[in-house]
């Protein structure tokens, strides 16, 4: 019973010790931020061919974010020549870095990296006259397709209300990677863009609900800084 | 797509012959042309084209496979069928070698045939 007990205390000093430093540490999320696209929303209402709903997700680390999206996109494409469509689903994952971890407000300038990926079904069809092989309906069509690509991304959070915050980021897409089947290479791509471009730019409009789990004071502004600064501001005088 | 007649020493030669495709029956090239090659079409709604080239009354074939790919550029062009990564299938011919797998309209040669 004796022996127990000290494994017990053993134990507890053990596991404990660690959580409590860690639990005082800077490193501790103290928000997690939830939100929407509403440009996507905009888009999805104003325009007859979109379908595009964007969740995104953060948590903090220190200055940090561990960001996460995940978004569903039916879009379609159409003229009197051809009809094009595309199906599927994106997600992306990645880290920001507060540039302005002192603001008082809690309002947010970031930049980040993301890398991100798609899967979807495309397909096009139209008719077709050949002066050799005759007249006939193209049908072209790719399954579950799959394409990466990595995010630069520069943006801003703002509260505007209690817990209630507007968000912009401006995206530049590159690296992008797609297995795409023989017969038809993808006019629109989830989450990404246009599929023949090879960099795609993009600006996303958030609203952002931000939910506290602990108080997590301002950090003040380092000491050395602030003493350059005045020293500064006093060489300026 | 261009195909080349040449001699045995790989010398162009000059061909008075007909090329049918055999899917569609379209005459592609017909025998009052004198040339050493012959641009031809590939077809758009298949993977390969088979064609039957008459020459002096002897008929001799040629399959060619290819990727056939649609791509939209924007919406004034409309769709496109891009041909590449050509291949030889198979021939009648007793010497055929493919000289160039990219399909550039009518600037490289891709395929020679030795007419002996």
């Amino acid at each position: 019973m004796f022996g127990f007990m000290i494994i017990r205390i053993l134990f507890l000093i053990l596991i404990g010790v660690p959580v409590t430093v860690f639990a005082q540490s800077k490193w501790v999320p103290s928000a997690v931020r939830v939100g929407v696209d509403l440009y996507d929303i905009v888009l999805t209402t104003v325009k007859s061919n979109r379908t595009i709903y964007e969740f995104n997700a953060d948590v903090d680390f220190h200055k940090y974010f561990f960001s996460f999206d995940y978004g569903i996109f039916e879009g379609s494409e159409s003229n009197v020549i051809y009809d094009y469509s595309s199906k599927g689903y994106f997600w992306r994952l990645g880290l920001d870095i507060n540039l302005t971890p002192y603001e008082k407000s809690r309002s947010v300038v970031f930049f980040g990296l993301r890398y991100a990926e798609a899967a979807f079904d495309d397909k096009v069809q139209f008719d077709f006259n050949s002066y050799y092989f005759g007249n006939g309906r193209v049908i072209r069509e790719n399954k579950d397709l799959y394409a990466t690509w990595y995010e630069m991304v520069m943006g801003l959070k703002v509260p505007i209300w209690k817990f209630v915050q507007l968000g912009l980021t401006g995206r530049m897409k590159f690296g992008r990677n797609m297995k795409t089947s023989n017969s038809l290479e993808s006019l629109l791509v989830p989450g990404y863009g246009r599929g023949i471009s090879r960099t795609e730019f993009a600006i996303n409009y958030h609203l952002f609900f931000r939910i506290p789990f602990r108080n997590k004071p301002i950090p003040p502004k380092p000491e050395r800084k602030k003493a350059a600064v005045e020293a500064a501001t006093q060489s300026v005088n | 797509m261009i195909i080349q007649f040449v001699d045995s020493l790989g010398v162009p030669k000059n061909e008075i012959l007909t090329i049918t495709s055999a899917a569609s029956d379209s005459i592609l090239v017909t025998a009052n042309q004198i040339t050493t090659q012959f641009n031809l079409p590939l077809d758009p709604f298949r993977d390969n084209v088979t064609y039957l080239v008459t020459q002096s009354g002897i008929e001799n074939w040629i399959t060619l496979g290819y990727r056939n790919a649609v791509f939209i550029n924007s919406d004034e062009c409309g769709p496109e069928f891009v041909f590449s990564d050509l291949a030889i299938w198979g021939t009648s011919y007793d010497s055929v070698r493919l000289v160039n797998t990219r399909i550039l309209e009518g600037i490289d040669v891709n395929v020679r045939i030795y007419d002996y």
